[in-house]
C-alpha cells in the first residue's frame, strides 16, 4: 500500500510539470498582456502614462522575455510558496492573495460535503428500503430534479425566489454588510451561518440528489446479495442486516463519489461564487482571467488540478480502507 | 429406422431453434425501442426535445420581430396575455393594449390592461423579410398583428423594448445547436481515439491514456473559463461561436473516450472480433464494421447525457460574458439579465429564459435515462 | 403426532405476484422431516425447492412474495410452533432462524460478507443466540473452524472471505450454520459451485457433523448422485409439486413417477454402458401452466387424462408416493 501510494505521488510528479506548463501557455494565450490592459484603463482614466513607465512594469513583471524564461522564473518561485506577483493586487504575493480567500472556500466545501453526507446517504437507503412506495417514488423524482438543475441557474432562482417572493433582500456574500469587514466575534460566526446555508444548498443540491441516486441504486443491488440472506438466516434484526452488512458494501461508490467530488466542488464552485458574490477562490480566477493577471490565474488553475489529483488519490486510498478486497500492489 | 425418425426429429427442433434465435437478433433494436417506449418520462423528455427544436429551428418564424430590433416605446413591457373571449363569444385571439400607470406613493410604474383598444392576432400574416434555415427569404410569420399601430410581445420586453419570444427562440437556437454540435465533436473524438487505444493496446493505448489522464486532471468549469478567454476579444461572433463549440467538445471526450477504450477492450477479445482478424480483415475494417457499431449504443446514451452539460458550458460563459457576444444572443446571453436581482424584480418575465434551459436540461436527462435503461439488458 | 418428527410442512403454497403475472413457487407441498434424518429434495431449478426452503425460514422476498396457504409447524420445542403465522421480522422467528434452523447457500463465493473477518460473521450468530461475550464467542468461532476442518483456524478466524478457496468458504458456512448447535440444517445446493473433490469432501463433512450435532439435515439439490450420497427419504419436485416420495432405494431402482425415471435416465453411471436420454423439452414457463399434470408435456407416458386432469397423489407403499395417473387404481395401500 505503501509502495502504491509513493509510486502515485511520484507519477502526479511528471504530470503536474506537464500541467503547469499547459497552464502558463493557456494563460499567455489571449492576445495582449496585463499592462497593455492596464495601460489603456489608466489612460481612459485621464492619467498620463509615459512610455518609460510602461517599460518599468514590462521590465519588473518579465513580460519582455520569452515564454520559456518567463515559465522558469514562475516555477523558481514555487518553493518559497510565492508563486509571483499579482497585477491585480499591485504586486502582491499570489499565494498571499490565494491564502486570504482560501479559508471561506474550504469551509464553503466542507459544509456542502457536509451536507450532502447528512442529507443524502440517509436518503437514499430510506428510499432503497422501502423501494415502490410513494416516499421511494417522490424521493426519485425530486432526487432527478436536483441533479438535472445547473448549480448556478438554482443559485439565479433562489435568489429571484427569495427576493420576489419573500422579501429577503438580495441573497449573497457569506456577510451581513457590517460584518463583511469586522473582526471575528460570535456575531460575526452567527451571522456568517446565517448565510452560508444558501451557497450549501446551492451547491449541495447535486451532490446530494447524486448521492441519494448511487447510495439507493448500489443498496438495492447489495440487498438482493446472498450473504445479505446469510445474515437474514442467522436471526438478525433486518435494521442490522440492513445497515451492518448491507450498507456497509453499498455505500462504497457513495464514498469514493464524495472524495473525488470535494475538489470538484471547489472548482464547481466558481461560476456559483461569482452569483453569490461569496469571497471564494471563484470570483478571483474569474477576474484574473478578465484582467489578464497571469500568474494569479495560473497559480489558482494549477492549485485546482493538483486538488482533483489528490481528490483521487484519496478516493482511491479510502476504497481501499473500507473494502479489504482491494490491495494496491 | 426408429433412430431415423428421432434424427429427422431432432433436427426439425434444431431447424425451429435458428429460426427462433434469429428473430431474436432481429427483434433487438426492436426490443430496445419497446422498452424505450414503456418508458413515458423517457418518451416525454423525447417529444419536448423535438418540440424545442422545432421552435427554435424555425425561430424566425414563430417570432414576430427581428431578435435585435429595438421597439423604443415598448421598453420592459410585460407579456401580453392573450383573451380568446369577447364579448361576441370565442373568435380570434387579441390582446389588450397595455397602459402605463405611475404610482406616486410607490414610486413604480405598473402596467393595465386597457379593454377600450384590442388588437387581433393574425396568423401566417407578413412580417419583415428574414432567411428560413438559409435556403429561402421570406416575409410569413407564424402570427403577429395586422398593422404597426401596436405591437405584440408574448414573452414581454427588455429595458431596449427587445421582444423576448424573438431572442429565447433564437438565443436557442445558438444554445442548442452549440450543445449538438459540442457533443459531435466529442463522440468523434471520444469514440475513435477510445477505440484506437482499446484495440491497439500498446504504446498508442499508454499514451492516450496519459492523454485522456493529463486532461481529466484540470477541473472542468475553469478550463472552460481560461479557454474562452482566451479567445481574442476582436474575433467576430460566428467564430467565438465555433471556438465555444470546439472548446466544449475538446474539453469533453476524454471521458467517452475512456469508456470506449473499456468497452472496446472487452470486445477485442469476443470470438467476432477473432473471426474477423482470422479471415484477414483489416484494422480499419474491425473497427468500423464491428467495434464502433457494437459500442454505439453505449456512444448515443453518453452522448444524450452530455448534451445537459454542453448547454450548461454554453450557458456557463456567456453568461459570465466569455462565452457568446452580441449581437448573437443565446441563452447564456438573456441570463447576464437575471443577475441583477434588483431590476429583475420589476421585469420578472426576463426570467424566463432559465425556465427554458431547465427544461431542455430535464428533458435530455429524461431522454438519455430512458435511453440506458433501453439499452441495458439487464434492466427491466 | 410421532414424537420423532422435527418439521412439518402441509400444503404450503408460496406465491409470487409478478408483473408477468401469478407464479404458484410452491403449491400444495407436503412433508416431514424426521429427527436426525437428511430428507433430499431433489428437482430442476425453478422447480420451487429453494423457495420451499426460504419459506421454512419464513424469508420469502417480500413484497412480492406471500405464503397464501399450508402451514409449517415447528416441533423443536415443547410446544409445536406454526411457522407461517409468525411475522418474518417477530423475536419468535429470529430465535428460530440461525439458532435452531440453520441454512447455507449455493455460492460460497457471495455468500459471506466481503467486509467483515470470517470469525465475525460467526462470532455475530453466536453472540445473538448464545448471548456469549466476544472472547467466549471467538473461541467458540475458533472451535467451529477446527471442527468443520480448516487449517490454523486461529488465524483464519481473522481473515477475510476473499482470501479463502471456494471449499474452505463453504466451510465456513457450515461452522457459522452449525456454531448454534441447530435441529435442521437447510442446504441449498450446497456443493453445486465446488470441484467434484471438494463436493465429495464437503458431503463427508456434513454427514460426519449431523451424527456430532444429531440434527436433521434438508438436502436441496438438482443433483440426483448428491442426494444418493446423503439422503433417507427424496422428495421430487418439479413446477412447484412434489411428483414423487420415496426411500432412496425405491427412487433409484422402483421409481414409479415418469418424471423420476427421466431424470435418473439422464445422468451417467458408471460401469454402466447404456445411452443417456435426456428428459424431452423444457420445463414450462410457471406463469404460463398447461392444464392437467404439469408434467405432461414432456412426458412419454402420458395419456389423454393427464392432459386434462391434475393428478393425485398415490400412494404406492406407506412411504412412497407418486402424483401419476399411471397408478390409478394400483395403489397398494390405502
Amino acid at each position: 500500500m505503501l509502495n502504491y501510494l509513493f509510486r502515485r505521488v511520484l507519477i502526479m510528479i511528471p504530470m503536474l510539470f506537464f500541467i503547469s506548463v499547459f497552464v502558463f501557455f493557456l494563460i499567455q494565450l489571449p492576445p495582449g498582456s496585463y499592462v497593455e490592459s492596464y495601460i489603456s484603463q489608466l489612460r481612459s482614466q485621464g492619467a498620463e502614462v509615459t512610455e518609460s513607465q510602461v517599460q518599468t512594469i514590462i521590465q519588473r513583471y518579465g513580460l519582455n522575455q520569452p515564454f520559456y524564461i518567463q515559465y522558469i522564473s514562475w516555477v523558481k518561485t514555487f518553493p518559497s510558496g510565492h508563486f509571483g506577483g499579482s497585477f491585480l493586487y499591485g504586486g502582491r504575493r499570489v499565494w498571499d492573495v490565494i491564502a486570504e480567500y482560501l479559508g471561506f472556500t474550504l469551509l464553503v466545501a466542507f459544509s456542502t460535503q457536509l451536507f450532502t453526507i447528512i442529507v443524502g446517504i440517509p436518503i437514499g437507503i430510506y428510499s432503497a428500503t422501502h423501494q415502490y412506495t410513494i416516499q421511494d417514488h417522490i424521493v426519485t423524482f425530486l432526487g432527478f430534479i436536483g441533479l438535472s438543475i445547473p448549480n448556478f441557474l438554482l443559485a439565479l432562482i433562489l435568489m429571484f425566489v427569495g427576493y420576489y417572493y419573500f422579501d429577503m433582500g438580495v441573497l449573497a456574500g457569506l456577510f451581513s454588510d457590517e460584518y463583511i469587514e469586522a473582526s471575528w466575534s460570535i456575531g460575526r460566526v452567527i451571522d456568517l451561518l446565517k448565510h452560508l446555508w444558501i451557497p450549501v444548498i446551492v451547491l449541495g443540491t447535486a451532490g446530494t440528489a447524486g448521492s441519494i441516486r448511487v447510495m439507493r441504486g448500489n443498496l438495492l443491488d447489495t440487498l438482493n446479495l446472498q450473504y445479505v440472506q446469510t445474515a437474514r438466516a442467522k436471526g438478525l434484526k433486518e435494521s442490522i442486516v440492513v445497515y451492518k452488512h448491507a450498507v456497509r458494501n453499498a455505500i462504497h461508490p457513495v464514498i469514493m463519489g464524495l472524495g473525488m467530488n470535494l475538489p470538484m466542488l471547489i472548482s464547481g464552485a466558481t461560476i456559483v461564487s461569482i452569483v453569490l458574490s461569496l469571497p471564494t477562490l471563484g470570483p478571483i480566477l474569474y477576474n484574473a482571467l478578465m484582467s489578464q493577471d497571469m500568474y494569479l490565474a495560473g497559480t489558482i488553475l494549477l492549485f485546482q488540478s493538483v486538488l482533483l489529483l489528490i481528490g483521487n488519490l484519496l478516493a482511491d486510498v479510502a476504497l481501499a480502507v473500507v473494502d479489504p478486497r482491494i490491495k494496491y500492489e | 429406422m426408429d433412430s431415423d425418425l428421432t434424427y429427422e426429429k431432432k433436427q426439425k427442433t434444431s431447424e425451429t431453434e435458428d429460426k427462433k434465435e434469429k428473430n431474436e437478433a432481429l427483434s433487438q433494436k426492436k426490443l430496445m425501442w419497446r422498452k424505450f417506449k414503456r418508458n413515458r418520462v423517457a418518451v416525454l423528455g423525447l417529444l419536448v426535445i423535438i418540440f424545442i427544436y422545432f421552435l427554435v429551428g424555425f425561430a424566425n418564424f414563430f417570432s414576430p420581430y427581428p431578435q435585435n430590433k429595438r421597439h423604443e416605446y415598448y421598453t420592459n413591457k410585460p407579456p401580453h396575455i392573450v383573451n380568446f373571449w369577447d364579448e361576441n363569444g370565442l373568435g380570434r385571439p387579441f390582446i389588450y393594449e397595455y397602459e402605463q400607470e405611475y404610482d406616486m406613493e410607490t414610486f413604480q410604474t405598473t402596467y393595465v390592461q386597457n379593454e377600450e383598444k384590442k388588437h387581433y392576432i393574425y396568423f401566417f400574416n407578413r412580417g419583415e423579410e428574414y432567411n428560413l434555415l438559409g435556403f429561402f427569404n421570406t416575409d410569413i410569420k407564424f402570427f403577429g398583428l395586422e398593422d404597426d399601430e401596436y405591437r405584440i410581445f408574448l414573452l414581454g420586453t427588455d429595458r431596449f423594448g427587445r421582444d423576448m419570444v424573438s431572442r429565447i427562440l433564437n438565443g436557442g437556437r445558438i444554445s442548442l445547436s452549440i450543445s449538438l454540435l459540442g457533443v459531435l465533436i466529442m463522440v468523434v473524438l471520444g469514440s475513435l481515439l477510445g477505440t484506437v487505444s482499446g484495440y491497439y493496446g500498446g504504446i498508442i493505448d499508454d499514451l492516450l491514456q496519459r492523454v485522456i489522464e493529463f486532461l481529466l486532471s484540470f477541473p472542468r468549469i475553469p478550463l472552460w473559463m481560461a479557454l474562452s478567454a482566451a479567445l481574442p476579444s476582436d474575433w467576430s461572433s460566428v467564430r467565438i461561436y465555433i471556438g465555444i463549440v470546439i472548446i466544449l467538445g475538446a474539453v469533453g471526450w476524454p471521458r467517452l473516450g475512456r469508456q470506449v477504450r473499456a468497452i472496446v477492450m472487452g470486445m477485442s477479445d469476443d470470438e467476432f472480433v477473432q473471426a474477423a482478424k482470422s479471415s484477414g480483415a483489416s484494422d480499419f475494417y474491425i473497427i468500423v464494421r464491428h467495434l464502433i457499431p457494437n459500442s454505439l449504443s453505449h456512444i448515443i446514451v453518453v452522448a444524450t447525457l452530455q448534451v445537459p452539460g454542453m448547454i450548461l458550458g454554453e450557458a456557463s460563459l456567456s453568461f459570465l460574458g466569455l462565452g457568446i457576444q452580441p449581437p448573437m444572443t443565446s441563452w447564456g446571453v438573456l441570463l447576464q439579465e437575471v443577475q441583477n436581482v434588483r431590476s429583475l424584480a420589476l421585469t420578472p418575465w426576463l426570467f424566463l429564459p432559465t425556465i427554458f434551459i431547465i427544461i431542455s436540461i430535464l428533458s435530455f436527462n429524461f431522454l438519455g435515462d430512458g435511453l440506458r435503461d433501453a439499452a441495458d439488458p439487464f434492466s427491466n | 403426532m410421532s414424537a420423532n418428527i422435527l418439521l412439518e410442512v402441509n400444503s404450503l403454497k408460496t406465491y409470487f405476484h409478478n408483473e408477468v403475472g401469478l407464479v404458484k413457487a410452491v403449491d400444495n407441498v407436503s412433508f416431514k422431516v424426521k429427527k436426525g434424518e437428511t430428507l433430499g429434495i431433489v428437482g430442476e431449478s425453478g422447480c420451487g425447492k429453494s423457495v420451499t426452503s426460504l419459506s421454512i425460514m419464513n424469508l420469502v422476498p417480500q413484497p412480492r412474495g406471500v405464503i397464501e396457504g399450508g402451514e409449517i409447524i415447528y416441533h423443536g420445542y415443547d410446544n409445536p410452533l406454526e411457522i407461517t403465522t409468525l411475522n418474518s421480522q417477530s423475536r419468535d422467528m429470529r430465535n428460530i432462524r440461525g439458532n435452531r434452523i440453520a441454512m447455507i447457500f449455493q455460492e460460497p463465493m457471495t455468500s459471506l460478507n466481503p467486509v467483515y473477518t470470517v470469525g465475525e460473521q460467526i462470532m455475530e450468530s453466536v453472540r445473538l443466540h448464545q448471548k456469549r461475550d466476544n472472547i467466549k464467542a471467538r473461541a467458540r468461532a475458533i472451535e467451529m473452524l477446527k471442527l468443520v476442518g480448516l487449517p490454523a483456524p486461529e488465524q483464519i478466524v481473522d481473515e477475510y472471505p476473499h482470501e479463502l478457496s471456494g471449499g474452505m468458504r463453504q466451510r465456513v458456512m457450515i461452522g457459522m450454520a452449525l456454531s448454534c448447535n441447530p435441529d435442521l440444517l437447510i442446504a441449498d445446493e450446497p456443493t453445486t459451485a465446488l470441484d467434484v473433490t471438494i463436493e465429495a469432501q464437503i458431503l463427508d463433512l456434513m454427514e460426519e457433523l449431523q451424527d456430532e450435532f444429531n440434527m436433521s439435515i434438508m438436502l436441496i439439490t438438482h443433483d440426483l448422485e448428491v442426494i444418493g450420497e446423503m439422503s433417507e427419504r427424496v422428495i421430487v419436485m418439479y413446477t412447484g409439486k412434489i411428483m414423487e416420495k420415496a426411500n432412496i432405494d425405491d427412487i433409484f431402482h422402483n421409481s414409479k413417477h415418469p418424471y423420476t425415471q427421466g431424470l435418473l435416465n439422464s445422468i451417467p453411471q458408471i460401469g454402466a454402458n447404456k445411452r443417456l436420454i435426456p428428459i424431452e423439452g423444457s420445463v414450462p414457463d410457471l406463469t404460463d401452466l398447461p392444464s392437467g399434470c404439469y408434467f405432461a408435456p414432456r412426458c412419454n407416458q402420458a395419456k389423454e387424462i393427464c392432459w386434462v386432469d391434475e393428478p393425485p397423489e398415490y400412494s404406492i407403499t406407506e412411504v412412497q408416493k407418486a402424483k401419476c395417473w399411471l397408478y390409478d387404481g394400483k395403489e397398494e395401500l390405502s
